[in-house]
């Protein structure tokens, strides 16, 4: 516990760091454990999906959708 | 002696109110006269009949009505000086913990036997209850204009004057709303109030630059290692007024012990005590 | 007699540069300790240290305590001045009194407000239109009043004229050293404080040069006036330092007896800012000589 202490006061940023980090864990976990919408907007785009070795895939695919 | 000693804590908050007279003192009170101002003039402006028609309009109004129905026209009134004090603890918290570094006098701060928890609660005290006070006094100084003011306008136009007492009762009774909502407001933000002192404490020039960044920072971040946007959702969720503005006290009861008002607590508790220990790192 | 400082092997790093490099202090209650070094040397680190400002390694004992651990119980019992004026400017002077008042349980206002007739410092005058001289004046009237058992300055007269400077000595001195408690002064300014100290510290490059009582400094060492010429013909004499004065040449000598130099000239104690001169350029050449090693 006392060596724990030690490493995260050792300097102004790790302790900025383990304190974000902690805040960090604790939001995520309460929003897991709580089923809180997670989603805050969505990066669906076809062009995200864009595999460039499947390039005939892709114009299939955006001729489907014209 | 442990870490934070109550007797000591009074002169720590004058101490503060010191400090930043102008922020919590003034500020409020300026509003309160802008408003005053504002007022008095738009009551010169309206007509007689207007006047007289408000007026056994109003005496409809009051025959019968409860203090608490009364309460809701008042609390408007609270919404400049929310905005107000918003603004002013806002910059107070970003230069709580900075301020005095950058001008080297944290070097007589720390020679005091003040622990570093009880510096970091003497600010936060200071802007979630002592400084709502005064801004409720502030504001409770126009109520009270705007009662006599109405009252006064009764007794001119021969109206029932019983129901001064009603509206005298729902100011005062929305006065001590306005007080609640505020630290309600400083409550249910307060992980935010803990994230900029964390920051304040922090950073080595421009504490604001780095609170924002910081954040925006996270944002993605928790996208990228844990994959979800919680943060984003509950900056959404808690940026809205609806969560603290409060028309009885029962209902200030109500949401003070809602869950999501606690885990905040906890989650500002966490930034606060970051930025205790951050205190230590003094260059 | 007690030990109220106790240091072992005090290293304090900032990246590749070492601030304070193995310092061992021991210093007892009711010594008045002059920390004397030059600029940069260690002497604000060590203080800073000392009073638990300061990360850093090695054993430290302070009024009993780890400063390290609990600094805002630690401040019962010491109090101190540091080198700029670091009374925050916002405030009025009954502000101030006020706030340590109801703070520091061993404050007594009574007895500041009576220092602080004595100048010209007014209660309602916020700190920044007071001189610098006044704010030291006025933060030396909160420290006085406070009991504690050590009191550590650092370079508390640093841009102070000599007025102010030699007020706030004597009424250190005066008003407020009572025999039982301890003083640490740092300075470079070494003629100013040599009448008051009890005790030296000589601070180089982050460690100490050298640490002894005033009553041993006789003992220690010794300075021998001696001609020039003369001098040329005694190479066996080995002094640790020598400069002209006066057309003869002042040597020191260290842990040399008396007796064995007496037949040369004339023999003295040497001052104690000859003294740091030459422990500074000796202990200069021998890191030159290190150097080339």
């Amino acid at each position: 516990m006392e060596r724990i202490k030690r490493m995260v006061l050792r300097s102004r940023h790790t302790l900025l760091v383990t304190s974000i980090f902690m805040f960090i864990a604790l939001v995520v976990v309460e929003g897991k454990v709580m089923e809180r919408e997670s989603r805050l907007f969505s990066l669906e785009n076809r062009f995200f999906e864009f595999n460039a070795t499947n390039i005939e895939e892709f114009e299939v695919r955006r001729n489907r959708d014209r | 002696m442990n870490k934070i000693s109550w007797n000591r804590f009074p002169v720590l908050l004058k101490r503060e109110m010191w400090e930043s007279k102008k922020l919590f003192i003034a500020s409020p009170m300026v509003l309160s006269l802008l408003l005053l101002i504002v007022l008095l003039w738009v009551f010169i402006q309206i007509p007689a009949d207007i006047k007289e028609e408000v007026i056994s309009n109003m005496d409809a109004l009051l025959d019968g009505a409860s203090t608490l129905a009364l309460v809701v026209p008042f609390m408007p009134l609270a919404i400049p000086f929310m905005i107000v004090l918003y603004f002013c603890s806002f910059i107070y918290l970003v230069n709580a913990l900075y301020y005095d570094r950058k001008d080297g006098s944290i070097l007589f701060w720390q020679s005091m036997p003040v622990s570093n928890l009880e510096t970091v609660l003497s600010k936060i005290v200071t802007v979630s209850v002592v400084a709502p006070l005064i801004t409720a006094a502030a504001s409770g100084v126009l109520t009270l204009f705007i009662v006599l003011a109405l009252s006064v306008l009764a007794v001119s136009f021969n109206a029932e004057a019983l129901g001064f007492l009603t509206l005298l009762s729902a100011g005062l009774y929305s006065v001590l709303l306005v007080y609640l909502t505020a630290v309600l407001a400083a409550l249910w933000l307060f992980p935010a109030i803990g994230w900029i002192l964390l920051f304040s404490a922090y950073a080595r020039s421009l504490p604001l630059l780095w609170a924002l960044g910081g954040f925006i920072s996270l944002l993605f971040l928790e996208d990228f290692i844990f994959g979800s946007q919680f943060l984003g959702n509950w900056l959404q969720s808690r940026a809205g007024g609806q969560n603290y503005i409060i028309f009885s006290v029962s209902d200030f009861i109500d949401r003070l012990f809602s869950y999501d008002l606690l885990i905040g607590l906890i989650l500002g508790g966490l930034l606060v005590t970051g930025a205790a220990y951050m205190r230590r790192f003094n260059d | 007699m007690n030990t109220i400082v106790k240091a072992v092997g005090l290293t304090k790093r900032y990246g590749d540069f070492i601030a304070l490099d193995g310092i061992d202090l021991e210093i007892q209650s009711g010594a008045i300790t002059g920390l004397i070094g030059p600029n940069g040397a260690g002497k604000t680190t060590t203080l800073k240290a000392l009073l638990g400002l300061c990360e850093c390694e090695g054993e430290l004992s302070v009024v009993g305590r780890d400063p390290r651990v609990a600094r805002h119980k630690l401040m019962q019992d010491v109090c101190f001045i540091a080198d700029v004026g670091i009374l925050p400017k916002w405030m009025k002077v009954k502000q101030a009194l006020e706030y340590v008042e109801g703070v520091h349980p061993r404050f007594s206002r009574v007895r500041a407000e009576r220092f602080l007739a004595t100048t010209e410092i007014e209660a309602g005058s916020r700190i920044r239109t007071l001189s610098k001289g006044m704010i030291t004046q006025l933060h030396l009237a909160l420290v006085m009043a406070i009991d504690v058992q050590l009191l550590i300055l650092d370079e508390p007269t640093l841009g102070l004229d000599i007025l102010y400077r030699k007020e706030f000595y004597d009424r250190l001195l005066n008003d407020y050293f009572d025999g039982g408690k301890t003083v640490i002064v740092s300075t470079h300014q070494v003629e100013e404080i040599e009448t008051l100290l009890t005790e030296l510290i000589f601070i180089n490059r982050g460690r100490v040069v050298l640490d002894i009582g005033m009553e041993a400094i006789a003992d220690r060492f010794v300075e021998l006036r001696i001609g020039p010429a003369r001098l040329a013909q005694l190479p066996e004499l080995k002094p640790i330092y020598i400069r002209d004065m006066m057309g003869l040449k002042s040597c020191i000598f260290e842990n040399t007896h008396r007796d064995a130099l007496s037949q040369y000239g004339e023999l003295h104690t040497p001052t104690i800012s000859d003294l740091f001169v030459a422990k500074m350029k000796s202990d200069k050449m021998a890191e030159g000589v290190a150097s080339y090693e």
